[in-house]
C-alpha cells in the first residue's frame, strides 16, 4: 500500500500559488525534496501532515485525510521548519507534551528515549529558549519521533545547523530510515538531501519537476558554483583554511560570516568540518543560499519548454 | 488530550510574564478603592463606593481575560507553535476547550481577587455574594468570547477583545435600550445585582444568567467552527 497518493493535487493561498497540479505516489524509504525556497516543498509536507487541505484534487496518507483524519495523524511524525517552539518549557517537558498528545502512555520515557535518539540526553533539562540552531532542530526531531510514528515529516531539518551537527542529524535520520520508517526530508541544497537518500523528488513553482536518482540533477548542478555562508566566530580562520583549495571560487567577507563559493561541495563541507573542529571555531549558523538551485531550476523548466 | 493541553497552557502562563502583567490590571480597582476611601471619611458614604468599583472592574473583566485567552490563542496561530498541536492526532477543538479549561478559572480568580481587595480596601466590607458571581460568570464568558475573536483574527486577537469590550460592550451596556440586552458587562452586573441607579430590590438573576450564557455560547461556537476550518 502507498504511503502517500496526491492526485492532481493544487493548492492556492488567495492567488498565490503553494502547490499546482501535482500527481505523486510514495511507497516507503527515505526521500528528498528537493527544491529552492518557495518551491512549494513546506505545503506539500503540511498537506501530507494535515495542516492544509487541497484546494483542488486529493491527497491521502495511508488510504485517508490527514486533515480530517485524527487516526491517520496518529501514524504521522512532523517536524516543522520553522523555529519558534515553546521556548519556555525544557526539552524534555516539550517532547513529553508532544507524546502525550499522542496518546503514548509512558510519555516520559517515550520523550527520554526520542531525546537520547537525538543525542540530547545531557540537555533534556535545560529550556529550549537557550538552544542552539541545531539543538533546536534535534528536539523539534525528538517531538517528531516520540510517539513511533510510521511515517515522518522533516521539513529542513538541516538548516542552520552546524557542519559537525548535520553530519550527527544525517546519521540519526539515516538510523530511523534503517528501521523502516517512510521519511521525507525536504531541503533547499541537494548535498544535503544526497548524504541522506538518493531517492529525489525534485519540486519547483509548485510542481513536481522530476523525480527519481539524484545523480542526473547533481551532474546539472555542479557546473553551478555553490555557496556556503557560515556565521561564526572567526571568519577569518575558516577562510585561511579554505583559501587555497582549488575548488573554492570565492570567498567573501560579511559581518561576522564568511561566504564561500565553490565548485566542488563535498570536498568543502569536509575541509569546513576540519577547519571549524582544528581552530576551534564556534559556528552559530550555516546556510546554503539557493540561488544556483534555482538557476538550474530555471535551466531545467526552460529546457522543457 | 484537553487536559493535557490545559497544564501545558497553564506552564506557559506561569513561566511567562502575561500572568503578572494581568495581576497588576486586576489591582486597579484596588487602588481606586484606595483613593476613594482617601477622600471620604464617612463610613455610611464609603458603603456607595460598590457601584462605582463595580464599574472600575468592568474595564478589568474587559481587559483580563482577553490578556489571557485571546494572547493565548491568538500568538500560537500567529506563531505558527499551533502546527505542533494540529498535527497531534487530537481534534482541533481540543486545543481550544484545553486553554479555555486553563485560562478561564485564572481569569475569573484574578478578577474576583482584585474585587474582593479593592472591596475591603474602599468600603471596610465583603463583597456582597451575587457580586462574585456575577465577576466569575463574566470572566468566563468574556474568555469564551475572547476565544471566538482571537480564532478568527488571531493576530490581533487581544487588542479587537478589548476593543470589543470597551467601545461596545461596555458602552451599549449603559444604553438604556433593549441593545443593551447584547452586552455581557451588563448582563454581569445584572446577575450581580447592581443596577445602573443602585442596588436591585428584586433583582431577576436567571434572564441574565441565560443571556450571558447564549452570548458567550454563540462566540465560542464560531470560534470552533472557524479553527476547523483554520490552515497552518
Amino acid at each position: 500500500m502507498s504511503v502517500v497518493v496526491a492526485d492532481r493535487c493544487s493548492k492556492w493561498y488567495g492567488h498565490v500559488l503553494g502547490i499546482s497540479d501535482v500527481s505523486w505516489t510514495l511507497k516507503g524509504g527515505i526521500v528528498g525534496l528537493l527544491g529552492p525556497n518557495g518551491a512549494g516543498k513546506s505545503t506539500l509536507i503540511k498537506m501530507m501532515a494535515g495542516l492544509l487541505r487541497p484546494s483542488r484534487g486529493s491527497l491521502t496518507v495511508f488510504g485517508g485525510s490527514p486533515f480530517d483524519d485524527v487516526d491517520v495523524r496518529r501514524r504521522i511524525g512532523y517536524a516543522p521548519e520553522h523555529e519558534k517552539t515553546w521556548d519556555m518549557l525544557t526539552a524534555l517537558e516539550l517532547v513529553e507534551v508532544m507524546a502525550e498528545l499522542a496518546g503514548v502512555a509512558n510519555a516520559r520515557k517515550a520523550a527520554k528515549d526520542a531525546l537520547a535518539q537525538m543525542g540530547m540526553t545531557d540537555a533534556m533539562n535545560r529550556r529550549v529558549k537557550g538552544f542552539s540552531k541545531g539543538m533546536r532542530q534535534r528536539t523539534k526531531l525528538a517531538t517528531a519521533i516520540a510517539h513511533d510514528p510510521e511515517f515522518l515529516l522533516l521539513d529542513e531539518p538541516l538548516t542552520g545547523v552546524d557542519p559537525v551537527a548535520r553530519i550527527d542529524i544525517v546519521e540519526r535520520i539515516k538510523k530511523l530510515g534503517e528501521a523502516g520508517k517512510t521519511i521525507i526530508v525536504s531541503s533547499h541544497v541537494l548535498y544535503e538531501i544526497e548524504a541522506l537518500t538518493s531517492d529525489i523528488v525534485v519540486i519547483y513553482r509548485g510542481q513536481v519537476l522530476a523525480e527519481g536518482n539524484v545523480y542526473e540533477i547533481r551532474k546539472l548542478i555542479d557546473q553551478h558554483p555553490h555557496r556556503i555562508r557560515v556565521e561564526c566566530d572567526q571568519p577569518r580562520t575558516i577562510a585561511a583554511a579554505l583559501a587555497t583549495a582549488d575548488h573554492v571560487a570565492r570567498i567573501v567577507f560579511e559581518r561576522g560570516a564568511v561566504l564561500i563559493e565553490t565548485r566542488d561541495p563535498d570536498r568543502c563541507y569536509d575541509q569546513l568540518a576540519q577547519a571549524v573542529l582544528e581552530g576551534g571555531v564556534a559556528v552559530s549558523a550555516l546556510s546554503s543560499p539557493d540561488n544556483n538551485l534555482g538557476a538550474v531550476f530555471d535551466y531545467l523548466t526552460g529546457d522543457r519548454r | 488530550m484537553i487536559g493535557t493541553i490545559a497544564r501545558l497552557t497553564l506552564k506557559r502562563l506561569l513561566r511567562g510574564q502575561v500572568l503578572w502583567v494581568a495581576l497588576g490590571i486586576a489591582l486597579l480597582p484596588v487602588v481606586v478603592a484606595a483613593v476613594l476611601r482617601q477622600s471620604v471619611h464617612d463610613p455610611m458614604e464609603r458603603a456607595t463606593f460598590a457601584l462605582d468599583l463595580y464599574v472600575v472592574e468592568m474595564f478589568v473583566l474587559s481587559v483580563v481575560p482577553a490578556m489571557f485567552v485571546a494572547s493565548s490563542i491568538g500568538e500560537e496561530i500567529e506563531d505558527r507553535t499551533i502546527t505542533y498541536l494540529w498535527s497531534r492526532p487530537l481534534p482541533r477543538w481540543h486545543v481550544t476547550a484545553g486553554k479555555l479549561l486553563a485560562l478561564a478559572p485564572v481569569a475569573m480568580v484574578i478578577t474576583l481577587l482584585g474585587w474582593l481587595a479593592a472591596m475591603k480596601v474602599g468600603t471596610e466590607a465583603v463583597a456582597p455574594r451575587w457580586t462574585l458571581v456575577g465577576i466569575a460568570a463574566g470572566a468566563l464568558a468574556i474568555s469564551m468570547v475572547a476565544a471566538g475573536i482571537a480564532t478568527l483574527a488571531p493576530k490581533h486577537g487581544m487588542a479587537l477583545t478589548i476593543i470589543y469590550f470597551l467601545l461596545f460592550d461596555v458602552p451599549i451596556g449603559e444604553i438604556p435600550a433593549s441593545l443593551q440586552t447584547l452586552s455581557i458587562t451588563h448582563q454581569a452586573r445584572g446577575l450581580a445585582g447592581i443596577a445602573m441607579h443602585g442596588v436591585r430590590s428584586v433583582p431577576d438573576r436567571l434572564t441574565p444568567a441565560i443571556t450571558m450564557a447564549v452570548i458567550a455560547l454563540v462566540w465560542f461556537a464560531i470560534g470552533l467552527w472557524k479553527i476547523r476550518r483554520t490552515e497552518a
